[in-house]
């Protein structure tokens, strides 16, 4: 089967599990403490998201073409989506999930309530993850993010890694096609490694 | 390390992916715990996982939430 065939079988099969009003159940939360080890279950939950992203891939794939070369494959949608899960097991690895859901700039963002000293701790955390840090939460998370990495914020990340404007002043845009094309090798040496593991 | 699941009426045990809100309803995305292609997307009503209407309210819930859980470049 190849991916197009597995990602369309996902489709249909995610949209079997979720269709029909005669399906219901209690939406009672478990927490449990999983006796699989953590990277165990961390690689499950990527890989999770990762065979979600590839349905959104063949949704969408049509509309992203000019970027089928250029990343892998993998659209933009599927990109900004994989890292954000990405960042958000990275934070439930390290039980950093003590957040608040607020609006900013009307999209609705996450309010971590930790600081540089606690993402510190993260010893996974490096810059691929400050994207999906960004597209989730909101500024002051994204900037103690950036100083437990050894930056004084957000911008002076932006400045010395020189996603800069024309002007020499930090660039969004420019740090977003640098980004893209990071995490898209990411995903695609992901996706390589899940193959092996499947012969 | 902590996780939530859920168990689905046919027995699954199902991880938490997600919870997003998407014309005022809530919706949550869950993954079966053995197997990480089966995935389930439910609304939330009454705090019971209920399925959807048909196969148009899945693709308009399913596009929005890869949409815009994102932001604009």
């Amino acid at each position: 089967m190849d991916n197009g065939e597995k990602h369309e079988t996902i489709y249909q099969k995610t949209l079997n599990n979720s269709i029909g009003p005669n399906k219901k159940t209690l939406y009672y939360k478990i927490h449990r403490r999983v006796a699989l080890s953590v990277s165990l279950l961390t690689l499950l939950l990527t890989f999770s998201t990762s065979s979600l992203i590839g349905c959104a891939k063949s949704e969408d794939s049509s509309k992203d073409s000019k970027y089928v070369d250029k990343y892998y494959g993998y659209s933009v949608y599927s990109i900004y989506l994989y890292e954000n899960s990405r960042a958000i097991a990275l934070m439930e690895k390290y039980n950093l999930t003590n957040y608040t859901q607020n609006t900013q700039n009307g999209i609705e963002r996450r309010n971590y309530n930790y600081t540089a000293d606690d993402y510190k701790k993260i010893k996974e955390l490096n810059e691929t993850y400050i994207h999906g840090v960004y597209n989730i939460c909101i500024l002051d998370n994204v900037n103690e993010v950036c100083k437990a990495l050894g930056y004084a914020d957000f911008n002076d990340f932006l400045v010395k890694n020189s996603y800069v404007n024309s002007k020499g002043e930090p660039s969004i845009d420019a740090w977003a096609e640098a980004d893209l094309k990071q995490i898209s090798e990411i995903m695609k040496n992901e996706s390589g490694e899940s193959d092996k593991g499947s012969r | 390390m902590d996780v939530t699941f859920i168990k689905l009426e046919d027995g699954r045990d199902c991880i938490l992916l997600d919870e997003f809100n998407y014309n005022n309803i809530k919706y949550a995305i869950l993954v079966n715990s053995l197997d990480k292609d089966d995935f389930i997307l439910r609304k939330i009503i009454n705090d019971n996982l209920v399925g959807l209407e048909n196969e148009e309210e899945f693709q308009k819930v399913f596009m929005y939430y890869f949409n815009t859980r994102i932001k604009d470049i």
